[in-house]
């Protein structure tokens, strides 16, 4: 496929030296001039009443230049999405880890040492940790409302009891989602600096540069203008890094001080009071006939939104309904539930409520499967959602790659062979995913993207975008598109890092929008950049703009190649022409999406949808219940792949983490704390954990992409987890339903099935 | 995270050491690969106000034979362990156990001396050296005195070395011909990471009937300490090691020990794995194929 | 109260005083100024803090920075020259080994350490070298897959 000169070709990273070399700066290795360093300190009870706090011998402590409560600040209750947070507790903590104070001091130890001396008199609350009983009347309430129940999605099409009757065979289990951990190997951490004129620069990782500023001025009673967010590199988020109390508390710290102060969460404290994934209870009933058709479907979710609500009330809306665009259900009855509970507040992990509901639908078709005598992979096929279809909430599919991703990862895999050898305790297992690329319900104002390309005197060409390259390659695939756009190399686009005082409003880097929505902002700014440039080029050849083609760093007229001038030559010469200005292409680019009816949530909320269909080979030891994984084939919809390799790594990340959370990771808590805040013990895959992954891609391009290209980011795990556990399945015939699926269970479940 | 301020001394001698010792008795410690140490002074579980460092004590240092046995200085590091071609005179399995403390980076830091005064019941070197019978020198301003390892240990973290005494080095009997040995670990992944269960074993075979003459069965992570399961060799001894008697070792080696529950496994789940790692590190050592999952 | 302290980091030699609870870490990152090598645990579990000491990779977290006194460290930084990587650098971005770079500095030095001592490693002896250095990015198989062009 080299109809094009960059996009489709496995560059390498345009920052992989600076990564490699270490030369990288990274948030947490920032240094100012003047810097303080500052740590929190976080509540020991799940849910208690401050009585007092007593900061004074911290205060005297040498060294220590502030601490500073939530009498520091204007007390103004804000949040992401509902207005539960406050920057520190104001009269109760919810949750083991809650931020009740903040310490600046010279260096790392004083700051902790004066952690140790500020007094707090709490009086401790009952509390509750699991959502189903946080949801029961008489539960203690975790916030001022009459009840500990944050949001309630409601959803129905058709009549699902009839349809359930007109089935051969119903299935139904409940399955439960724990929560995992994103263990991004650079802890949360922020660098938050103040001018004069009271102005907030926050260096911070961070996924939505521009949304954050929102809530944080709200919470910190400034203007919009005074808050400033500029992202340099970090060190992986996976959705974790979005609103934080961390930055803020930085911020009420660097205001008092009027000193730039770095704040880093410890790992103990990031497991404390990070973001992970919202657990949850899934109750689902499929009905299919024994043709393979599936008749209707009915679920219930229940998710924990712990201590205060990040995103989890979307994540479970999205839980409830995403996987309706992936098969033909026909007849829908759907509940979702998100409570508080007083545990760590759960928030975006790759997948957003769509990883957990796939881990329940994909097990239970794996079931209905077997019921009915049809194999998995046709079962999917048979169901799947098709090019240019549009599903029961209006998603309008523009490309569907999944029949072509099941074929592919049967193929890969030797499914047929595999499945037909019924060998005991060695087996296969498939599962499949939708997902979006960008979701105009997950945005508020408005979900499009924007860039803006500057063209220099030297022909270097820098870009500017609003989204956040949290590892995944954004930067490197933006310049790509650029390049492709111009006709130019990829070494002359230099990727400038987000800085909201001068970059574009981005929505950020979540729900897998980067590559179409950043991609495509960029896109329609190299365009306006390129039609510049042409204008100018044509009046020096002598030419109609029209005629003009660049290609290989030259512009020249087509069909008389000696007629042209170097890329560079023009840059150089209009900028001299202009009175020194260059050349600034801008662009945007807003799909027609909606936000669904909020009733029927009817509405097409993604310009382009990805899916997959993922291959797992497992063998069981039946002594001591570990799983061997042998071979893995995971195939993904990716429209147009604008970077094979970064793709691939994309996918192998991704399915890594998913094993991960099938079979080693889980937050293990008692009453509300977090008993294992570590790596020793919050176990990730090492290297000699996970077999060879090997990524197909399916590219059936994608209308509304840039040159084709959907998403990866979060469908690359998605179907990890019911893959692993459908071959475990496959293998010893005992169904799991509950993550993670550890030995000690699948003994038991072994012991059981005797 | 950050340490408390503490003084620090790095004495060039045994002496220096022990006089240091003597000196700041209680509220001192003693520091080599600082794997153990460091981790516990960070969490803020101890706060030491003198660490004496030990790795430039060349009475501590060495690995080498010592008769027809072998002499491991405290200082030897489990990558010098792993990796020397003396152990393999018969002393294999504790090369092989140093192979499974931690990663490599722990490896080039960790000391055997160390491993052992942590007094982990997982400690993986502890199992091997129960099995080839070592003995430990503790060495005070007293004077030396040498004891069996097994006597070494009391329980979790907890050792009969006195506060002002140093683990000065292991010493280990020559292993009798036609031995053969194994050590089997149990973890959560396949590699950095502590044991749920684990076994060392080391039998000696008749050369002409195969029947087992002597065994020696070290249980980790399963009892308060690291467990020599003498019932377990009782029954190896004078038996050949046929499937049932196997099966029968790894049953009652199951009824030696006495494992605990925590966050990384259930007492059930480690007696029940006890059982299969004793079955299948006999296997191991008899050279015959066992599964690849997970040890 | 503080210590003297003589340490060889990147063939630079650094004359300096500090208390005696700074790891090698602490003082490679702040006294040093090289940020190459990052703090992802502090406990030894991560690995995102290797680097070479007296040739041999460790965890700088859980070294007592004068436990260090008079010895030679190589961090990330010591691998290029100036604008020059070192071969291991350019194998791992030619590979799509980094995604967000943040284990790499470790990731690399591991595998220097591995390669001074077997230049043509298998894959299995590849991952085990790497057991010490997490990646939550990338799965390791690219990593793997680079350093095994280098054998080539």
């Amino acid at each position: 496929m080299d109809k094009y000169h960059v996009v489709g070709h496995s560059l390498p990273q345009i920052d992989g030296r600076e990564r490699a070399s270490g030369a990288a700066e990274f948030v947490s290795d920032m240094k100012l001039p003047g810097m303080l360093y500052g740590r929190i300190l976080r509540s020991p009870h799940p849910h208690a009443r401050i009585r007092h706090i007593d900061t004074s011998k911290a205060r005297r402590l040498p060294g220590v230049k502030a601490v500073v409560t939530v009498q520091d600040t204007p007390q103004i209750p804000f949040g992401p999405r509902t207005d539960d947070w406050m920057i520190m507790a104001l009269d109760k903590v919810r949750f083991v880890g809650d931020e009740v104070a903040g310490v600046a001091a010279v260096d790392e130890d004083t700051a902790e040492e004066a952690l140790s001396l500020i007094q707090v008199e709490y009086e401790p609350l009952p509390a509750v940790f699991d959502p189903l009983e946080a949801m029961k009347p008489g539960a203690p309430l975790i916030h001022d409302k009459e009840r500990n129940i944050v949001s309630e999605f409601k959803l129905a099409k058709g009549d699902v009891e009839k349809a359930f009757q007109e089935s051969d065979v119903v299935h139904s289990d409940r399955y439960y989602t724990n929560q995992v951990y994103q263990a991004y190997l650079e802890p949360m951490a922020c660098v938050v600096q103040p001018d004069l004129a009271g102005k907030l620069t926050f260096f911070i990782s961070t996924q939505i540069p521009s949304m954050t500023r929102l809530p944080y001025a709200k919470a910190l009673g400034l203007p919009l203008e005074k808050v400033r967010v500029v992202v340099p590199y970090y060190g992986g988020a996976f959705g974790a890094k979005m609103e934080t109390n961390l930055h803020l508390v930085a911020a009420v710290l660097a205001q008092k001080t009027r000193k730039p102060v770095r704040m880093v969460n410890p790992r103990e404290e990031d497991f404390m009071a990070g973001n992970p994934r919202v657990p949850m209870y899934i109750d689902l009933k499929i009905g299919a006939k024994k043709g393979g058709t599936l008749m209707g479907k009915e679920v219930r979710v229940i998710g924990a939104a712990g201590g205060r609500v990040v995103y989890s009330m979307v994540i479970v809306a999205t839980a409830c309904y995403r996987p309706d665009s992936l098969y033909h259900f026909q007849n829908l009855k759907t509940e979702g539930v998100t409570v508080y509970t007083n545990t760590v507040p759960t928030s975006c992990f790759r997948g957003f409520g769509n990883a957990q509901m796939t881990f329940a639908i994909e097990s239970s078709l794996d079931m209905i499967a077997e019921a009915i005598g049809m194999d998995p992979a046709e079962l999917r096929i048979k169901n799947g959602l098709k090019t240019g279809e549009v599903s029961i909430h209006g998603w309008k599919i523009g490309s569907s790659g999944l029949a072509e991703c099941v074929r592919k990862a049967v193929e890969a895999s030797g499914w047929q062979e595999k499945r037909g050898q019924k060998r005991f305790a060695r087996g296969i297992g498939l599962a499949c995913c939708n997902h979006v690329s960008g979701n105009r319900a997950f945005a508020r104002e408005f979900d499009g993207g924007a860039g803006i390309v500057r063209i220099s005197r030297e022909g270097k060409v820098l870009v500017y975008h609003g989204e956040s390259d949290m590892g995944q390659g954004q930067k490197t695939i933006f310049a790509q598109i650029v390049a492709e756009e111009l006709g130019i190399s990829l070494d002359q686009i230099e990727v400038a890092p987000v800085d909201t005082d001068i970059s574009p409003f981005g929505m950020g880097s979540f729900a897998t929008r980067g590559t179409v929505f950043g991609g495509n902002g960029v896109k329609a700014a190299a365009a306006d950049a390129k039609r510049q440039i042409l204008e100018l080029a044509a009046e020096m050849l002598e030419a109609n703009p029209k005629d003009l083609e660049i290609k290989e760093g030259k512009i020249f007229v087509q069909g008389s190649p000696e007629k042209s001038l170097p890329f560079q030559k023009v840059a150089e010469l209009g900028l001299y022409k202009r009175g020194g200005a260059p050349i600034v292409g801008t662009g945007f680019w807003v799909p027609d999406t909606v936000i669904p009816d909020p009733v029927t949530k009817f509405g097409n909320i993604s310009p382009a949808y990805p899916f997959a269909c993922q291959i797992c080979e497992a063998e069981v030891d039946t002594e001591t219940g570990q799983v061997n994984l042998l071979n893995y084939v995971a195939a993904h919809d990716v429209g147009r792949a604008i970077n094979p390799q970064t793709t691939e790594g994309q996918i192998q990340g991704g399915v890594a983490q998913g094993i991960g959370w099938a079979l080693t990771e889980n937050m293990v808590t008692e009453k509300g704390k977090v008993l294992n805040p570590n790596f020793r013990d919050y176990v990730i895959p090492g290297p000699l954990d996970l077999p060879p992954i090997k990524p197909i891609l399916v590219e059936p391009g994608e209308p509304n992409g840039p040159f084709g290209a959907k998403g990866i980011g979060e469908p690359a795990l998605n179907p990890a987890p019911a893959a692993v556990a459908n071959a475990i399945y496959n293998a010893i015939g005992v169904r799991f339903t509950e993550l993670p699926i550890t030995p000690e269970k699948i003994l038991k479940g072994l012991k059981e099935k005797k | 995270m950050r340490m408390r301020k503490f003084e620090f001394f790095s004495p060039a001698s045994l002496d220096g050491a022990l006089e240091l010792l003597e000196q700041y008795g209680d509220e001192a410690k003693l520091i080599a690969g600082g794997t153990d140490l460091l981790v516990q002074m960070k969490s803020k579980l101890i706060a030491p106000k003198q660490v004496i460092n030990l790795l430039g004590v060349p009475e501590l240092s060495g690995l080498g034979q010592n008769g027809k046995g072998l002499r491991v200085g405290a200082l030897t590091k489990h990558a010098a362990l792993e990796n020397s071609p003396l152990l393999r005179k018969g002393w294999g399995i504790l090369a092989a156990a140093a192979h499974k403390v931690g990663s490599p980076q722990i490896r080039n830091l960790g000391t055997v001396g160390g491993n052992v005064g942590n007094a982990s019941p997982a400690a993986d070197t502890a199992l091997a050296l129960l099995a080839l019978e070592a003995s430990v020198v503790l060495i005070s301003r007293r004077g030396e005195r040498r004891i069996p390892l097994e006597s070494f240990f009391v329980g979790p973290g907890v050792t009969v070395l006195k506060k002002d005494e140093i683990l000065k080095e292991i010493l280990l009997p020559e292993v009798p011909a036609n031995s053969v040995a194994a050590y089997l670990k149990l973890g959560r992944r396949k590699s950095l990471d502590l044991a749920l269960a684990s076994t060392a074993v080391l039998l000696t075979l008749n050369p002409q009937t195969g029947v087992c003459e002597r065994a020696r069965v070290a249980l980790g992570a399963v009892s308060p300490t690291p467990l020599r399961a003498r019932e377990t060799e009782k029954l190896l001894i004078g038996k050949t090691l046929d499937e049932k008697v196997i099966q029968e070792a790894g049953k009652v080696a199951q009824g030696e020990c006495q494992p605990i529950s925590d966050i990384r496994a259930s007492a059930e789940y480690r007696k029940e794995m006890i059982k299969v790692l004793v079955g299948r590190a006999i296997q191991k050592a008899m050279g015959i194929p066992i599964p690849p999952t997970g040890i | 109260m503080k210590y003297p302290l003589t340490i060889t980091v990147n063939e630079e030699v650094y004359e300096l005083e500090v208390p005696a609870n700074r790891t090698l870490l602490d003082v490679i990152r702040e006294e040093c100024g090289l940020t190459g090598t990052k703090q992802g645990c502090g406990n030894g579990e991560c690995g995102a803090c290797t680097v070479l000491l007296d040739g041999e990779p460790v965890n700088a977290c859980l070294v007592l920075a004068l436990q260090a006194n008079g010895k030679r460290v190589v961090t990330v930084e010591g691998l290029s020259e100036g604008e020059k990587l070192h071969p291991i650098q350019e194998v791992f971005i030619a590979h799509g080994a980094i995604q967000c770079g943040f284990c790499t500095p470790g990731m690399v030095l591991s595998t220097k350490a591995l390669l001074d001592k077997n230049p043509h490693p298998q894959e299995l002896e590849i991952r085990e070298a790497l057991t010490g250095n997490l990646c939550r990015c990338t799965g390791y198989q690219k990593i793997v897959e680079a350093i095994l062009s280098l054998k080539a």
